[in-house]
């Protein structure tokens, strides 16, 4: 999977894009671990050009939350589309995976 | 009855057991993620939750999985949806727990009223209690869990809907909703991307490890009724 990365010092943003699924799911959690071992835990996904996730895009982004969160940062998703919102809701995975707005929304306080 | 068909070709989890003083316990759930290690991580929760629940309340058997799988979730990176419910036929008491699954109901011929609640599934870096909730079914209204990825879930739900008037005799009105039926579809729209119909799986077919084709599950052997 081809995804854009923007390093913006506090925080790094990657921007998946097409079916967020079983094939392109692991080289983005792969990014997150690598991102997470280099010691840049706040990373931000933003979801605006991702048109559907299935279960297994859900679990990179739990994964790199978890991640992330273990060397004190943060993962959180932007620009999520109807689609991945409504998964999200439907599987209640928005309590701990709040979709943002905007990128910037996204990285406020960092 | 349900039917036990579907679990023995996927990696989701639909569990009949019959073995709680006659009531009867219905767990749909999906592992996150395909392949052997996802399949082999469903027959555990779904061991486990089986065992558990020889003992515990249906709130108390989720609880007791979740820790008695812990490991072996967060270890792989793994998490798990479920819906368990327990029915009493004979009053029409059900007890449920919905961890982050979200499509069960009851359906009778006065609309239809979800069985969700706003847990997250097992396997979050978070932690959770599961506590169980509970609903009476009277005697027209039949309970039904929809697996994920269901192409129609209203039409399914007026379908149920008009078959329950219909039993109930010639003399009986049927009283739809049209805001929940517009709830569903909302729900629905979710799942219509993908959705491209595929051929029905044959006896020797292999084994699909994909927890939620929905083409290949029979709703009429997910549902039952007292």
């Amino acid at each position: 999977m081809i995804f854009n990365e923007l390093d913006e010092g506090t925080s790094v943003t990657l921007q998946p894009s097409g079916k967020f699924d079983l094939v392109s799911a692991p080289p983005l959690k792969a990014r997150i671990d690598d991102l997470v071992r280099a010691g840049k835990p706040r990373i931000v996904v933003d979801l605006s050009a991702v048109d559907f996730i299935d279960s297994s895009g859900l679990g990179a982004l739990i994964g790199g939350l978890k991640a992330a969160r273990q060397e004190g940062g943060d993962l959180r998703i932007a620009c999520a589309g109807d689609q991945v919102k409504a998964v999200l809701k439907l599987t209640n995975l928005d309590r701990i995976l709040a979709p943002y707005g905007t990128v910037e929304e996204a990285r406020h306080d960092w | 009855m349900v039917d036990g068909r579907a679990a023995a070709r996927e990696a989701g989890i639909l569990s009949p057991d019959d073995g709680h003083d006659n009531r009867l316990q219905v767990v749909l759930g999906d592992v996150m993620g395909k392949g052997l290690a996802a399949s082999l991580i469903a027959s555990e929760v779904r061991a486990v939750l089986r065992g558990h629940s020889r003992y515990s309340d249906v709130g108390g058997a989720v609880n007791a999985t979740w820790l008695t799988t812990r490991h072996d979730l967060e270890a792989n990176s793994r998490f798990s949806t479920l819906w368990v419910g327990r029915l009493d036929p004979s009053t029409g008491a059900i007890e449920y727990v919905d961890a982050g699954h979200g499509l069960a109901g009851i359906v009778g011929p006065r609309g239809w009223r979800l069985l969700s609640q706003p847990f997250l599934p097992l396997g979050m870096p978070v932690d959770e209690t599961w506590t169980q909730a509970t609903d009476v079914l009277a005697e027209d209204e039949q309970p039904l869990v929809v697996r994920r990825r269901l192409r129609r879930p209203g039409r399914l739900l007026r379908r149920r809907r008009r078959q329950a008037a219909r039993d109930l005799g010639p003399g009986a009105e049927l009283q739809g909703d049209r805001r929940q039926d517009r709830h569903l579809r909302r729900r629905r729209g979710c799942y219509r991307r993908r959705h491209r119909r595929r051929p029905a799986a044959r006896p020797d077919d292999p084994i699909d490890d994909d927890p939620i084709d929905t083409d290949a599950i029979d709703t009429d052997a997910m549902t039952t009724g007292p």
